[in-house]
């Protein structure tokens, strides 16, 4: 699995949703991704790339975009 | 062992896992089959084997973990280590604790008051944050704080130990509304005077006058505490949620005990 297939997955697992509705996902702009769904898709993400983020991190992760960015810090590319 | 184990398959972390009320709720959790964390800032002999024992007995695993609990670096790097594993984590006891080398307020040391603050609740509330995002994409866990009744302010010392397990147990409550709907359940227990080493620092004289005063006339065991966390941490609770428990023997006086 590429790690953008793992960070795909655990969106779509986490929080529901198909990969064409990814690109212009972000926060609690579906009901799945409220904040215990948020927390979740922490944990699926931290789990796929055995990283633990930052609490700034975790709040900076507003949209399926930004998550790309912040997974750079934990040096995981996608 | 008992007959039917009430936490069986199910992995906890519990620190202060060395002594005192830590050490009998992990006795306590292994014997109702769960596999545990033990959270210790250091090894001796004497706990290796003991849990080495309880590893053959019980037929679970206890792996001791190292963390330095007034130091959010070394938490981190303990919980790092336990997710590593890829065990689930069920439950979480925060059972650590620590009291000020002085009684009284103005006799304390600054960094002595934020000592017991860091152990006492700041790394509860840090091992609660990392152990909930596990717990919450399983949409269940269950956390038990360790509290105590000099939460309700009845004594007139330990300052700081007081406020500290005052804000563990108001924690408890708005954790466990926020947490609720993750299906993450979170409970204290606010034990008495226990026989645990805190109580060290009494005097015999002053023990007997205190245990008088006391509804049932003896102080607790660690026991005893150790058997309302699981309770609370095992689906007989499974209803209860932001709840402290006294468990104080009929509760006391305190003002006779620990104001000189």
């Amino acid at each position: 699995m590429t790690n953008l297939e793992k960070y795909n997955a655990a969106f779509c697992e986490t929080l529901n949703v198909e990969e064409a509705q990814l690109a212009d996902l972000k926060y609690q702009a579906i009901p799945e991704w409220d904040s215990v769904g948020h927390m979740s898709l922490v944990a699926a993400i931290e789990d796929a790339f055995d990283i633990m983020m930052e609490t700034d991190d975790i709040i900076d992760l507003s949209s399926y975009a930004k998550g790309k960015e912040i997974l750079k810090k934990y040096e995981v590319e996608i | 062992m008992v007959e039917t184990r009430l936490l069986e398959g199910k992995n906890a972390i519990i620190t202060g896992a060395r002594s005192g009320i830590g050490l009998a709720t992990l006795q306590l959790f292994v014997q109702n089959g769960c596999n545990c964390w033990a959270v210790i800032h250091r090894d001796d002999d004497v706990f290796l084997s003991k849990i080495q024992q309880l590893e053959e007995t019980c037929g679970i695993w206890i792996k001791p973990v190292h963390m330095e609990l007034d130091n959010s670096e070394s938490i981190k790097e303990g919980v790092k280590e336990i997710v590593k594993e890829k065990h689930s984590i069920d439950i979480l006891v925060n059972a650590a604790g620590i009291v000020s080398p002085n009684r009284l307020f103005s006799m304390t040391k600054m960094e002595n008051i934020r000592k017991v603050m860091e152990v006492n609740f700041f790394s509860a509330i840090e091992l609660t944050q990392l152990a909930c995002r596990s717990m919450m994409r399983q949409r269940k866990g269950n956390i038990v704080n360790i509290a105590s009744i000099a939460a309700w302010g009845e004594d007139t010392s330990q300052m700081e130990y007081a406020a500290s397990k005052a804000a563990l147990v108001i924690a408890t409550k708005k954790l466990a509304r926020e947490l609720g709907s993750a299906g993450i359940r979170v409970n204290a227990v606010a034990p008495g005077l226990t026989q645990t080493k805190m109580l060290d620092v009494l005097e015999t004289d002053a023990e007997e006058q205190i245990k008088k005063g006391l509804g049932l006339h003896r102080f607790g065991t660690p026991e005893e505490i150790a058997e309302v966390c699981l309770f609370l941490a095992s689906d007989k609770s499974s209803y209860v949620t932001g709840e402290t428990i006294k468990v104080d023997g009929g509760g006391t006086d305190l003002r006779l005990s620990i104001s000189k």
